[in-house]
C-alpha cells in the first residue's frame, strides 16, 4: 500500500510536468513546420494560377479564332445571298461541322435579326437579343455562363454584318478538359465578377489556399486557383501524429519508470525526482540524470536519460520536412538556368549549380554576400534601381520583365546575362528569386554579326566602283560609299528607300534588273547613263548579278557600276579624231586613185600618137626626130606602167573586199604559175613548204607572193636562182618567209626599199617602177601584219611577212 | 421598329421634305453647292429602322409614308453595301420621275412619295423589307434593286402579299418568268436569256470561239449560265472552261488562272462589282501576252467599279452590256430634258457624263412613268387593279423608247434583245457606248 501511495505521489508530481514540457515542444515544432509548408504551398498555388491563366487565355483565344475563321468562310457569306446553297449545302455543312474541342456543343448561324439559318444541332439556348446589338455593329460577343461558353462572330460582307455565327461550348467539359486537377486542387472561374465554374463541389472558401489572376487577352475572366489546406498540410498532420505518439510513449515510459523506481527505493527516487525537477526547471534536454543506487536505479536513470535523448531527437523526426526541402533543392539544382535567391536587402540566400557555373564562384563564397557582388559596375546602378522599383511596384505579383545585365565572373570578366525576377516569400520575409541565363554566346554572335557586317561595309566602301544591292521591289537595301557619294545622300538616308527616290530613270533600271533576275544570268558591261539630282548625268559601265537565297529563290540583285564618264569623253574625242584622220586619208587615197586613173587617158594619147608618128610618118621624119620619138614612146610606156602600178597600189586599200580564208600555199602556187615564164627564162627553182591558212584577200595574197618571188628572180645574178617559200607559226602570228640567193641589199637601205618609187639600181641594170615592195608592205599592213627584210649583199635576201592569227578585217 | 413621321401640313411640303432628304444627303456626300430649296422648319428627316452607319446615310432614308393621304412607292435595294451606287442610281431615277408627277399635280389628286429600304444585297433583309413596305396601306408598288438573288427570294412574299414589284435592274430570267399567275413582277431591264444570247453573239462576231465563263454562285449566276450555254449550243459550241465563285470568295485569282490556262480567247464575266473587280484586277496582273479580253454582264457597273479596279481598267480589254446611254449624239428632246433635270436636281452632275449607272436611273424613271399611267388608267391605287392596268398599258411613249405594249400578260419584260448594246469605261471611268462596228475596228 505504501508503494502504491509513493507511486501515486510521484506520478502526480512528475507526469503532469512531463506532459506540459513535451506538449510545449510539440506545439512549437508544429507551428514552425506549418508556417514553412504553408509558405511553399502559397508559392506553388500562385505559380499554378499563373500557368492556368495563361493556358486558359490561349485556349479561349483559340476558340474565338476558330469561330472567326468559320465566319469568314465564303460558303457562309454566299449562302446568305443564295437560297439554294442556304437550303442545301449550308445545312449539310453545318450538320457535319464539328469544332475541334471535346467541349464543343453546337454552332448556330443566324440572320441579321438573330433568326436561325442553320445549326449543327436542333434547338438552341442562345439569347440573340444580348449579342445582336454588338454583332450587328460588326463586333464579337463573348460570354461564359455556368452552362455554356458562347462566342458570337458577325458574318461580314462589304463591311456590313449580314449574319452571325454563334459557337457554344460546354462550360464544365471545357474547363474540366483543359485543366486536369489533382485531389485537393481547385479552380474557380469568374466571368465579369460572377462565379461560373468551380472544379470543386463546394464553394466554401475556407479550408483553401488560393491565388487569383485575371486573363490578359480576356480580362472579363478571372480564375482562382486553390489547394486544400487539409491535403496540402498532410505532412504536417503526419508530424502531429508522430509527436503525439512520442508524447504518449514518453509519458508511458515515465509512468513505468516511476512505478519501477518506487518499487526499489524512495531515496534514489527522490534524487531522481530532484534531478528531473532540475531538468524541468532548466528545460535542458541535453542534461542527463545520475542516480546512485542499485543497478535497477542505474538502469532507471539510463532509461530516463534515453527518454530525454529520445525527446531531444524528436526534432530529428522533422526528417520528413527536410526530405521535402531536399526535393525542392534538387529541383532548383537541376534547373538549367542559374537561380539565385536574395532577401529584401539583396543578401544571397540561395544558389544553384548552374549559377555557380555562370559566375565561377563556389556557393559557399556567395551565400550571405550581397547580390551586387555578382553585378558588373556598368550595370550596377541600373540593377539597384531595378531592384528598388521591383519592391516598390504596387503589383509585385507580376513577374518583372526579363532584363539584360552584365554580371561579373570570378575571373573578373563581364558575363552578359538575362534575368527574370519572381517575388518570393522566404521564411524570414519577402525576397526575390532570380532566374539567370548566360547570354554570352548570343551576345558574341550578335557582335560577330555586327563585325561581319561592318567588315563587309568597309570592303564595299573601299571599292572605287558603285555597289548597290537591291531587292525584288526595287528598294536599295545596301550601298557602298561610292554609291552614296554619287547619289548624294548618306547611306542611312538611302538604305531601305525606293529606287525612284534617287534615280530619274529608275523604271528602266528596274526593267533591266527584272530581266537579269528572270534569266538568272549576270549581265556585264551595260553602258548607260545615270541621272541623279546631285551628280547630274554620269556615264557608267554596269554589271548586274542576280542573287538567290540558299533555296534558290531570287531575292535581289547586285549592281556594280564603274563611272566611265571621263573614259567616255576621251573615247568620244579619240573617235572624232580617228574619224577626221580616216576622212582625210580616204580623201587622199581617193585623190591618188582618181589622179592615176585620169592620168592614163592623156598618156594613152601621147603614146598612141607618138607610135602613129613613128609608124606612119617615118619617111617624113629625120633620124633625130625618130630617135626623139622613140624616147617619147619609151618614156610614155614606162609612165603607163608606173601609173598602173600606182593604181594597183592605191587600190589595195581602196578596194573594199571581204576577207576570206585563204590557203597561203595555194596563193603561192598561183603566183608561181603567173611567173612561170620568167622562172623558165631565168632557170630558177622555186620551192614552197607547208603554209598556213590565213584570212585575207586572195588576189592581194597572190600579188604579195608574186612580187617577192619576182624580186628574188630579178635581182639575182646566179646561174640557178633559188627561191624558197616557207613559214613559221608562233602563238599570235604566222610568219611567211621568201628567201633567195640574189644580189642582196645593203642593210642601210632595208627601210628605204619599202617606200614608193624607191629604187636602189639604175633602170638599165634592173628595170621596174620601184613600187613592188611598197605594194607588198601595203598588203601586209592591210592584213594587220608587217614586212621586213634580212639580207647581206652578195648572199641573198629573205623577206619576212608577219600576219596576226586573229586578223579581222 | 421606330419610325418618325414627317410632320407636314400640305401637299407642297411633302414634296419639299423629300427633296430636302436627298438634297441634304448629297450635299453631305460631297457636293459643294448648298440646298437649293428652302427647308421647312416642320420637316424632319426620318431615321431608318435599320442600323445607320453614318450621318450622311441617315438622310437618305424615309422609313415610312408621311401620311395616308399620299401614294407611296417603295424602294427595296442595296443602299449602303457593295452595290450601293446602283441603289442610288435607281433612287435618282425614281426621284426625278416622282418630282415630275408631283409637279403636274400628283396622281388621282394625291402626292406621290418614296419609302426607302436597304437590303444590302441580303435576301433575308429583302424579304423583311417587302413585308414591312407592303404593310403600308397607301403603298402601291415596290421597286427593286440590282440583286437577282434577293428578288428571287422575295418572289414568294410578293405574291403572297400581292404587291406589284417593278424591276429596274435585276436581270435573272426566272425573276419575271417565275411561274406565278397572276404575275406581280414587271421589268424594264435586261433579261439574262437575252444577255447570254447577246454576249455570245458579240464575241463570235469578234471572231472568238474559245470562250470561258466565270460566274457568281447565285440564282443570277445560274440564270446566266443557262442562257450562255444555250446560246453557245445553238451555234454548235460549248464553253471551253467554266468557273464559279462565291460572294466574299478569296480564291478568285486561282479560278481566273485556271481559265487562262485553258487557252481561251475571251472570258465572259457574270459578277457584281466587288468580285468583278477582283477578276479584272487579277487579269491585269497577268503578263500582257496572257491577258484575255473580258466581256461582262452589266452587274459590275453597279458600284464604284472604276475606283475598285483603278489602273487595271486601262490594261484589260473590258466591255459590258448596257441598254441605254445618254452619251449619244442623237439624244431625243425627251432625253435632253431628262439630262437637264438630272443636273438641276443633283449637285454632283454637270453633264450627261456625270450620270453614273445610267441604266438604273433610266429604267427606274421609266417604271414610275408606266406605273403612273397605269394608276391614271384604272383610277385606283388598289394593288390588284394597278397590276391589271400595268398589263393593259398600251402605246406608252417612254424616255428610252416607245412601247407598243410594255407588259403583255404572258411577257412582263418590256425590253427586248434589240435594246442591248455594249459599252466600256473610258479613261475617267465613265461608261461610254461602243458603236456596233467599233469592236471590229479594235481588232
Amino acid at each position: 500500500m505504501k508503494e502504491m501511495s509513493l507511486n501515486r505521489v510521484m506520478l502526480q508530481r512528475v507526469l503532469p510536468l512531463t506532459l506540459v514540457v513535451l506538449t510545449g515542444i510539440l506545439l512549437i515544432t508544429r507551428y514552425s513546420a506549418n508556417r514553412i509548408i504553408k509558405g511553399q504551398i502559397g508559392n506553388r498555388v500562385a505559380q499554378s494560377a499563373k500557368q492556368s491563366a495563361n493556358g486558359l487565355d490561349d485556349r479561349i483565344e483559340w476558340l474565338r479564332e476558330s469561330a472567326r475563321s468559320l465566319a469568314e468562310n465564303d460558303l457562309l457569306i454566299n449562302s446568305i445571298i443564295d437560297k439554294s446553297q442556304r437550303d442545301l449545302q449550308l445545312q449539310i455543312f453545318f450538320r457535319s461541322l464539328r469544332l475541334p474541342s471535346p467541349a464543343f456543343r453546337q454552332v448556330v448561324m443566324s440572320d441579321y435579326r438573330g433568326r436561325q439559318i442553320a445549326s449543327t444541332d436542333g434547338a438552341t439556348s442562345r439569347k440573340a437579343e444580348r449579342y445582336l446589338p454588338l454583332t450587328s455593329n460588326g463586333d464579337e460577343y463573348f460570354e461564359i455562363g455556368a452552362e455554356r461558353i458562347l462566342i458570337v462572330v458577325p458574318v461580314l460582307y462589304s463591311n456590313s454584318a449580314e449574319a452571325s455565327v454563334a459557337v457554344e461550348y460546354d462550360t464544365d467539359s471545357f474547363f474540366r478538359n483543359i485543366q486536369p486537377l489533382d485531389d485537393g486542387q481547385r479552380l474557380l472561374v469568374k466571368f465579369e465578377g460572377s462565379d461560373v465554374w468551380n472544379s470543386s463541389a463546394t464553394d466554401d472558401s475556407s479550408g483553401w489556399i488560393s491565388s487569383t489572376r485575371q486573363l490578359q487577352s480576356n480580362p472579363a475572366i478571372q480564375i482562382e486557383r486553390s489547394e486544400a489546406i487539409e491535403l496540402a498540410m498532410a505532412s504536417a498532420n503526419a508530424l502531429d501524429m508522430f509527436l503525439v505518439g512520442t508524447l504518449v510513449a514518453s509519458c508511458f515510459a515515465v509512468f513505468l519508470a516511476i512505478s519501477k523506481a518506487s518499487n526499489i527505493a524512495t531515496r534514489p527516487l527522490s534524487q531522481l525526482i530532484q534531478q528531473v525537477n532540475a531538468i524541468e526547471d532548466a528545460n535542458d534536454l541535453t542534461t542527463t540524470v545520475n542516480v546512485r543506487g542499485t543497478s535497477e536505479f542505474q538502469s532507471l536513470a539510463g532509461s530516463f536519460n534515453r527518454m530525454i535523448q529520445s525527446l531531444s531527437t524528436t526534432t530529428v523526426s522533422l526528417d520528413s520536412l527536410r526530405a521535402s526541402e531536399q526535393r525542392l533543392r534538387t529541383v532548383v539544382e537541376g534547373m538549367p538556368n542559374g537561380v539565385v535567391g536574395t532577401d529584401r536587402d539583396g543578401e544571397i540566400v540561395l544558389i544553384n549549380a548552374a549559377l555557380e557555373e555562370i559566375f565561377g564562384f563556389p556557393r559557399e563564397e556567395l551565400l550571405g554576400q550581397k547580390i551586387e557582388t555578382l553585378i558588373a559596375v556598368e550595370t550596377l546602378l541600373q540593377h539597384v534601381q531595378d531592384r528598388s522599383d521591383f519592391f516598390e511596384s504596387s503589383d509585385a505579383s507580376d513577374i518583372a520583365d526579363r532584363r539584360s545585365l552584365y554580371g561579373i565572373h570570378k575571373d573578373g570578366s563581364n558575363v552578359p546575362v538575362e534575368i527574370g525576377l519572381t517575388p518570393v516569400r522566404w521564411a524570414n520575409g519577402e525576397g526575390v528569386l532570380a532566374s539567370v541565363v548566360d547570354i554570352s554566346s548570343r551576345r558574341q554572335q550578335e557582335l560577330e554579326n555586327e563585325r561581319l557586317r561592318h567588315e563587309t561595309q568597309l570592303i564595299l566602301d573601299s571599292l572605287p566602283s558603285l555597289v548597290i544591292y537591291k531587292d525584288l521591289e526595287n528598294h536599295l537595301i545596301r550601298v557602298n560609299a561610292a554609291a552614296s557619294e554619287m547619289i548624294g545622300a548618306s547611306r542611312q538616308e538611302i538604305e531601305g528607300r525606293h529606287s525612284s527616290e534617287f534615280f530619274r530613270e529608275h523604271e528602266k533600271y528596274y526593267q533591266d534588273d527584272l530581266e537579269v533576275i528572270r534569266s538568272d544570268k549576270p549581265r556585264l558591261g551595260i553602258v548607260e547613263s545615270i541621272t541623279t539630282d546631285s551628280s547630274g548625268v554620269r556615264w557608267v559601265s554596269t554589271d548586274k548579278i542576280p542573287i538567290r537565297d540558299s533555296r534558290g529563290e531570287p531575292i535581289g540583285i547586285i549592281v556594280v557600276a564603274n563611272d566611265i564618264t571621263d573614259l567616255k569623253a576621251a573615247q568620244e574625242k579619240l573617235a572624232n579624231a580617228n574619224e577626221d584622220l580616216k576622212r582625210s586619208n580616204d580623201e587622199l587615197e581617193q585623190f591618188a586613185y582618181v589622179a592615176s586613173h585620169d592620168l592614163q587617158e592623156p598618156l594613152r594619147k601621147i603614146n598612141s600618137f607618138s607610135t602613129l608618128l613613128v609608124d606612119d610618118c617615118s619617111e617624113e621624119l629625120s633620124d633625130d626626130a625618130k630617135r626623139f620619138l622613140n624616147i617619147i614612146v619609151d618614156g610614155s610606156q614606162r609612165m603607163r606602167v608606173l601609173i598602173q602600178d600606182l593604181l594597183a597600189f592605191s587600190r589595195i586599200d581602196f578596194q573594199d573586199r571581204q576577207f576570206v580564208e585563204i590557203d597561203a600555199h595555194d596563193a603561192a602556187r598561183t603566183a608561181i604559175d603567173n611567173l612561170s615564164e620568167a622562172i623558165k627564162d631565168s632557170n630558177a627553182s622555186v620551192s614552197v613548204d607547208e603554209l598556213p591558212v590565213v584570212r585575207g584577200d586572195n588576189a592581194q595574197m597572190v600579188l604579195l607572193f608574186q612580187n617577192l618571188i619576182a624580186n628574188g628572180i630579178k635581182y639575182n645574178q646566179s646561174q640557178e636562182p633559188e627561191i624558197r617559200v616557207y613559214s613559221r607559226t608562233s602563238n599570235d602570228e604566222w610568219m611567211i618567209s621568201i628567201s633567195d640567193n640574189g644580189i642582196g641589199i645593203d642593210p642601210k637601205y632595208h627601210d628605204r626599199i619599202f617606200g614608193v618609187f624607191k629604187r636602189l639600181h639604175r633602170l638599165e641594170e634592173y628595170p621596174g617602177t620601184g613600187i613592188g615592195l611598197a605594194i607588198c608592205r601595203r598588203i601586209a599592213e592591210r592584213l594587220g601584219g608587217s614586212i621586213r627584210v634580212d639580207s647581206k649583199p652578195g648572199v641573198g635576201s629573205t623577206f619576212h611577212v608577219s600576219i596576226p592569227r586573229d586578223v579581222e578585217q | 421598329m421606330r419610325s418618325n413621321r414627317l410632320a407636314i401640313s400640305d401637299r407642297a411640303k411633302v414634296v419639299l421634305a423629300w427633296s430636302i432628304a436627298f438634297i441634304l444627303g448629297h450635299s453631305l456626300i460631297g457636293c459643294d453647292r448648298s440646298a437649293k430649296r428652302p427647308i421647312d422648319s416642320g420637316a424632319q428627316v426620318a431615321e431608318s429602322a435599320e442600323p445607320v452607319k453614318t450621318s450622311e446615310q441617315r438622310s437618305l432614308y424615309v422609313s415610312a409614308p408621311s401620311s395616308t393621304e399620299t401614294i407611296a412607292i417603295g424602294l427595296d435595294a442595296d443602299l449602303t453595301s457593295a452595290s450601293a451606287q446602283a441603289g442610288e442610281a435607281i433612287r435618282r431615277g425614281l426621284v426625278l420621275a416622282i418630282e415630275q408627277v408631283n409637279r403636274r399635280g400628283g396622281l388621282l389628286g394625291k402626292d406621290v412619295e418614296l419609302v426607302l429600304r436597304d437590303h444590302r444585297g441580303n435576301p433575308i433583309r429583302g424579304v423583311d423589307n417587302i413585308r414591312e413596305l407592303a404593310s403600308y396601306k397607301n403603298l402601291v408598288a415596290i421597286v427593286g434593286g440590282i440583286h437577282t438573288p434577293v428578288a428571287l427570294e422575295e418572289l414568294a412574299v410578293i405574291h403572297e402579299l400581292k404587291v406589284p414589284y417593278l424591276g429596274p435592274w435585276a436581270a435573272g430570267t426566272p425573276l419575271v418568268s417565275n411561274g406565278y399567275d397572276p404575275n406581280f413582277v414587271f421589268r424594264v431591264s435586261v433579261r439574262d436569256e437575252y444577255a447570254g444570247e447577246f454576249l455570245v453573239d458579240r464575241v463570235i462576231d469578234e471572231g472568238w470561239e474559245r470562250i470561258g465563263i466565270i460566274l457568281e454562285q447565285t440564282g443570277w449566276g445560274r440564270s446566266n449560265e443557262e442562257a450562255i450555254i444555250r446560246a453557245l449550243q445553238n451555234r454548235g459550241l460549248e464553253p471551253v472552261a467554266l468557273e464559279w465563285f462565291h460572294w466574299g470568295d478569296t480564291g478568285i485569282t486561282s479560278k481566273l488562272q485556271r481559265l487562262i490556262d485553258a487557252d481561251l480567247e475571251v472570258v465572259l464575266l457574270i459578277s457584281n462589282p466587288l468580285e468583278g473587280a477582283s477578276v479584272v484586277t487579277a487579269m491585269a496582273r497577268q503578263s500582257e501576252e496572257f491577258r484575255l479580253p473580258i466581256r461582262s454582264h452589266w452587274g459590275i457597273a453597279a458600284g464604284n467599279f472604276p475606283d475598285l479596279v483603278g489602273e487595271s481598267l486601262r490594261q484589260v480589254d473590258l466591255q459590258l452590256i448596257q441598254t441605254h446611254s445618254f452619251l449619244r449624239d442623237d439624244l431625243t428632246g425627251r432625253e435632253e430634258s431628262f439630262v437637264n433635270a438630272y443636273c438641276e436636281m443633283f449637285d454632283d452632275a454637270q453633264s450627261a457624263r456625270d450620270i453614273f449607272s445610267p441604266v438604273g436611273t433610266a429604267h427606274a424613271y421609266e417604271l414610275v412613268g408606266m406605273l403612273s399611267q397605269a394608276i391614271e388608267d384604272c383610277q385606283s391605287t388598289d394593288r390588284l387593279q394597278v397590276r391589271d392596268a400595268l398589263e393593259d398599258l398600251k402605246a406608252y411613249e417612254g424616255l428610252i423608247r416607245f412601247y407598243e405594249q410594255p407588259f403583255p400578260a404572258d411577257h412582263h419584260d418590256a425590253l427586248s434583245f434589240d435594246d442591248l448594246s455594249m459599252a466600256k469605261f473610258d479613261e475617267s471611268g465613265v461608261l461610254v457606248p461602243i458603236a456596233q462596228k467599233e469592236s471590229d475596228l479594235d481588232r
